[in-house]
């Protein structure tokens, strides 16, 4: 009878260790009953590893999902990262100019103190704009003189033509002047240049009449607009001298 | 240089001309030198990309290369640090009479309309615009990313709870 009776508290204690008050309750039974027999101590041994078993399966488990999880981080930060890496590549290629770079120069000078985060965007923009304007318009010239390498002379004839280019006159050394001054002439050739660049090779001079240099001003009009117009403005000023400067070259 | 070479190469798919045109390799033209100093300077290879991609665009047509020489390339640098200058200047004066001391978008538009460089003006709100809603989606991808990481806070909070039972079973073992 008593080891019938002793198995079903063993049985208790086995399935008790998940709450966590159940095991103390048992503790004080089982103080109580291995004094009396000793046979009933050679029953707690497989319930003990049975319940070792078990801890160690649990322990596991854990240590699998906590591995898991931690995956699941890195995986992610890896992915964020990359994210980011891509839109800063974006971001760059969007602003061709260094905003460091410029935001540098506009510190050199004392007087501008705070430059809130876009106007360096503006500025690069605006910058690289500038730079495009000032190679169609030293790209003309060249085209004048019937070159084909853009020359620093060119620059300097774009820059003296153009009004607005006037904070520029100081990087024209007096001699890109002179040349400036030479390279009026061809200003004859520029109407047929501009009006009919097919022909140009073939038959310059038959493409001087009014018309063709309308043509000629309405179609870079209508590519860059108001600049341009402007740019035809001077040279038609301009075509007043050509015919004393051939003169003077001939004579 | 490798490091600009690699920038530059990254910064090509970019600008506008070449898009509206094939840009034309520039393996030939001869490389400028950085004969100034860069302290103030622009991107030499930046600058050279800018004027190489224009002049493919407007002489097209023609088929051959366009060669710019070093002295031009050079000028060209110098001519947009100096416009940068100018810019700056004008900008700063137009943030000061309207006694500001933070120089920002609309003054340096305005400035540019002083300068009558008004046909710039429009390009550069464009511009600007599409750079502020960039912005806009840069900070909504970022609170989607606060909101991420308290999701994984809330599930590091859920192993600490099984670590309770764990911790008990370990007694039960002792016992």
């Amino acid at each position: 009878m008593e080891p019938s009776s002793q198995p079903q508290p063993m049985m208790g204690v086995g399935s008790q260790p998940y709450p966590a008050a159940a095991p103390y309750v048992p503790v004080p039974g089982s103080l109580a009953v291995p004094p009396g027999s000793q046979p009933a101590a050679a029953f707690p041994n497989p319930t003990q590893l049975s319940a070792q078993h078990q801890m160690v399966y649990q322990q596991a488990q854990q240590f699998h999902q906590q591995l898991q999880q931690q995956q699941e981080q890195q995986l992610r930060e890896f992915w964020t990262t990359q994210m980011d890496e891509i839109k800063q590549a974006n971001d760059f290629k969007i602003h061709t100019l260094p905003l460091a770079r410029i935001k540098k120069i506009m510190k050199a000078d004392e007087d501008v103190r705070m430059i809130s985060a876009e106007a360096p965007v503006v500025f690069a923009k605006a910058c690289e704009v500038f730079i495009l304007e000032l190679t169609l318009r030293s790209w003309m010239h060249t085209e004048e003189n019937k070159r084909r390498t853009l020359q620093k002379n060119d620059i300097a004839a774009a820059i003296t033509r153009t009004d607005i280019y006037d904070f520029l006159v100081d990087i024209i050394p007096r001699d890109e002047m002179k040349e400036e001054g030479l390279g009026h002439n061809p200003i004859v050739g520029l109407p047929p240049a501009m009006g009919a660049p097919a022909d140009h090779g073939s038959h310059p001079y038959y493409y001087v009449p009014a018309q063709q240099v309308q043509g000629a001003g309405m179609m870079y009009g209508g590519q860059q607009g108001h600049p341009v117009t402007y740019m035809w403005q001077t040279p038609q000023g301009q075509a007043a001298e050509p015919p004393e400067e051939e003169q003077q070259q001939s004579a | 240089m490798p490091r600009k070479i690699t920038l530059v190469k990254e910064g090509e798919p970019q600008p506008v001309d070449a898009a509206q045109g094939e840009p034309a390799p520039a393996p030939a033209a001869p490389t400028a030198a950085l004969t100034e100093a860069e302290v103030d300077e622009l991107p030499r290879a930046i600058v050279r990309r800018l004027v190489k991609d224009k002049l493919s665009h407007v002489a097209g047509g023609e088929g051959a290369e366009v060669i710019v020489n070093k002295d031009a390339m050079a000028a060209f640098a110098e001519s947009a640090r100096i416009f940068i200058h100018y810019l700056s200047a004008t900008a700063n004066d137009m943030c000061k009479e309207s006694k500001r001391q933070t120089i920002n978008a609309d003054d340096v538009l305005n400035a540019l309309d002083d300068m009558e460089f008004s046909e710039f003006v429009e390009p550069l709100r464009t511009s600007l615009q599409e750079f502020r809603n960039k912005n806009a989606d840069k900070r909504s991808e970022a609170k989607k990313q606060q909101k991420e990481k308290r999701r994984k806070l809330n599930e590091e909070t859920l192993p600490q709870k099984e670590n309770d039972p764990a911790d008990d079973a370990k007694e039960n073992g002792v016992a």
